[in-house]
């Protein structure tokens, strides 16, 4: 049990990311062609995990049902909308009229509302944040209003400022976030060598 | 009274801010849009680099979420590559950008006499993200067996002329800002990688356009008025500028109003503090 | 053998990594001592837990929207740790997960935490709630429901990251969060008490758990950006003079 639960992932995550990325430095068709098929293996897998998603989901809604507890109505009306979907998109695949319907008239109304919460908190979060108390608070504040003097209405009335918010933008802003990304890369690189040669196994829940 | 600009209740600040954002979508303000060189220098790289019937890979990789921002640039730029007469296959990486797709497919075909399966394909949704892009490059044509509409693609003109992702001359990608869709597609010699993303995402496209790896790149919902002003077709994100442009003027306001608060409670407890 | 000749600045950093790594980590593994700059975060994180312990509330573990990449592995050594101090200061953990693969990975990493801090009998497994695609709005209920008094995102962070902030700072919860993705940094860095910046979070698993491993791969990336800066320099230097060799010579 221990080789299936700790042991095999590492031997299967070891052969299968040296397959891929020797194909990357390598000129060997055959092998080129075969992480190819891999990849491929990774798209189906990928799917099959929305299916783990799914049974995630029921069973922490099912069991919110079944103690009856206060958010348990929401917990039906979520368990009936995923069945509702589930068996308009097998019946009728997402190119049917009645899927399409759903799609355009409930979730994605329903998704641009979670996600224009953003418009409300970010205003708050502007008015908490951008306040003078030391030096840092003072460029965040500067350059952040400068960002938004540089589009729209505010770059015909301030000449000025799409001058200015482009130089802050391309030197300062462009540098800074290409040294995070440069350090993120490598951070990445290592994290990703460890975790392919096994020495990283804390998602498996044995520490190295 | 003016310390109590410190900790107003942001109700008031929201009430405010949905006034200013929908008042102009009811009653248009007209205010001017100056077009930024990057949006220029983006446009051009379309303009210039794309001749008739070159192959263009356009990805459509948002989820509703981001339909404001996004739909608009999908439109414009979408446009723009059909109006200079070049081959697209649309092509979808995230599971909720399936509707955009069909979508744009029939704004093609009815606006620009697009003919499916001659100079215009659409391919399915391919779960894995980053790792659906690297079977792409390694092998587009193993990834793929039938188009959106479940049809074998080998029926189709235009997927038996494509040999491989090197055929293409550029890959248009407009999505929220990932950069795990350009790590493998400039694996892809001679390919121009284009981009139109959110305005939150800009920081982290920003220093790949400046290094040269990609060739335009717009940005958030004023890109997409911009780009829209300049393909002479203006729609649902110059429309929804003036509400943008209010939007910001009032955080700039409560910004302001903010600090004044905020320093006079602290000269008031400075002086409290004096005083004992 | 057949080498992609168009890569071979690549292979020379893989190489170059592979060999500082173990380098560095056998002269940890030989002589133990090693230091590493102290990051804000992590007494925040502890903070945290001790205030939500104080108030009687929970705390809030989220990995994000983005896609399952290495930051969740260096997230997952954080959750261990914030895992470990809600055991052993018998706080409530209540984690927030929008992918479905990472579910069976962390409900491991909070279970070994619990077992390791001799507290299994308070693990629960309830509270390791998958959202999928309702993360948001869930998240943000979950926060003002449950009135978490700390608020941890540690992940591929996107939008949600100003969400939970303000969710949260209703709450007045001490917030820590940690990110790669350069794009949500300004507000992470605006909205929180502590944060990880992009290679903070892998450090952060070196500076909790240190070994030869992990110190040894936080040197060997380190060398490696002081690498980087060099050919950043030497090239600027060299483009300035018009000769772009550098630069050809790192495109193959």
């Amino acid at each position: 049990m221990i080789f299936v639960k700790t042991q095999l992932p590492i031997i299967v995550t070891f052969v299968s990311a040296f397959i891929v990325v020797a194909s990357y430095y390598l000129d060997i068709q055959a092998w080129k062609t075969f992480a190819a098929e891999l990849l491929r293996w990774n798209v189906v897998l990928a799917a099959f995990a929305l299916a783990l998603g799914i049974g995630g989901i029921v069973r922490l809604h099912w069991g919110r049902i079944a103690r009856r507890e206060r958010t348990a109505p929401y917990s039906i009306i979520c368990l009936l909308s995923l069945a509702l979907f589930l068996v308009v998109g097998l019946a009728q695949t997402t190119r049917g009229k009645a899927y399409q319907w759903l799609w355009d008239y409930i979730l994605l109304p329903v998704q641009a509302t979670s996600y224009a919460t953003t418009f409300f908190f970010i205003t708050s979060a502007a008015y908490r944040a951008f306040r003078i108390r030391n030096s840092y608070t003072v460029v965040l504040m500067v350059s952040a209003i400068l960002m938004m003097l540089r589009v729209g209405f505010f770059a015909s009335v301030l000449p000025f400022t799409p001058a200015v918010s482009a130089w802050v933008w391309d030197i300062p802003t462009t540098a800074g976030m290409r040294a995070v990304t440069i350090g993120a890369a490598l951070s990445l690189v290592g994290n990703s060598f460890r975790i392919i040669v096994g020495l990283e196994r804390g998602h498996l829940g044995g520490g190295e | 009274m003016l310390e109590k600009l410190n900790n107003l209740d942001v109700r008031i600040l929201y009430v405010l801010m949905v006034i200013a954002a929908t008042f102009p979508l009811l009653w248009p303000m007209g205010l001017p849009l100056p077009i930024s060189e990057q949006v220029k220098a983006s446009y051009n790289a379309i303009e210039t680099n794309i001749k008739p019937n070159d192959l263009v890979f356009f990805g459509i990789d948002f989820e509703p979420t981001q339909e404001a921002e996004l739909w608009p640039q999908v439109l414009a730029v979408g446009r723009h590559v059909a109006s200079k007469g070049a081959r697209m296959v649309l092509v979808n990486m995230i599971a909720g950008g399936f509707r955009y797709e069909e979508r744009i497919e029939d704004v093609l075909i009815k606006q620009f006499n697009m003919k499916y399966g001659v100079n215009l394909l659409s391919l399915p949704f391919s779960a894995g993200r980053e790792a659906a892009f690297q079977s792409i490059v390694a092998d587009f044509k193993g990834l793929y067996k039938v188009d959106y509409h479940g049809k074998t693609l080998t029926d189709f003109p235009l997927w038996n002329e494509i040999k491989s992702a090197k055929d293409f001359k550029m890959y248009v990608q407009i999505a929220d800002a990932p950069d795990w869709w350009l790590r493998p597609m400039s694996q892809v010699k001679g390919l121009l990688l284009w981009n139109g993303t959110v305005a939150s995402g800009a920081s982290t496209m920003a220093p790949l356009y400046q290094s040269g790896q990609m060739c335009g790149f717009i940005i958030g919902m004023s890109g997409g008025a911009e780009y829209e002003f300049l393909t002479k077709r203006p729609g649902p994100a110059a429309a929804a500028m003036d509400g943008q442009s209010m939007g910001h003027a009032l955080i700039i306001l409560f910004v302001i109003l903010g600090n004044i608060g905020y320093q006079m409670t602290k000269r008031k407890e400075a002086e409290a503090k004096k005083a004992r | 053998m057949a080498f992609n000749k168009n890569v071979y600045f690549h292979l020379f950093v893989l190489v170059a990594f592979i060999a500082t790594f173990y380098y560095t980590a056998n002269r940890f593994r030989r002589g133990g001592k090693f230091s590493i700059r102290p990051l804000d975060a992590i007494p925040k994180m502890e903070e945290a837990v001790g205030r939500a312990t104080e108030m009687g509330r929970p705390v809030h573990f989220s990995y994000g929207m983005g896609a399952f990449d290495a930051q969740y592995f260096a997230a997952f050594t954080l959750l261990e740790y914030a895992a470990g101090l809600c055991a052993k200061y018998d706080t409530r953990l209540i984690i927030s997960i929008y992918l479905p693969e990472v579910v069976p990975m962390t409900e491991e990493v909070v279970r070994k935490a619990y077992t390791d801090a001799g507290k299994i009998e308070s693990y629960r497994p309830d509270d390791i709630r998958f959202w999928g695609g309702s993360h948001n709005p869930a998240m943000i209920g979950l926060i003002s429901r449950e009135q978490v008094a700390a608020n941890f995102m540690i992940g591929s962070l996107f939008h949600e990251s100003i969400l939970g902030i303000e969710a949260a700072a209703r709450n007045n919860a001490i917030q820590v969060m940690g990110t790669a993705n350069t794009h949500q940094l300004p507000f992470i860095a605006a909205g929180c008490d502590a944060i990880f910046i992009g290679a903070e979070m892998f450090a952060a698993a070196a500076h909790l758990q240190p070994n030869p491993v992990r110190v040894g791969s936080v040197f060997a990336e380190d060398w490696l950006t002081r690498l980087m800066v060099l050919l950043m320099a030497i090239g600027a230097v060299l483009a300035t003079f018009g000769n772009t060799s550098l630069s050809a010579l790192l495109k193959r």
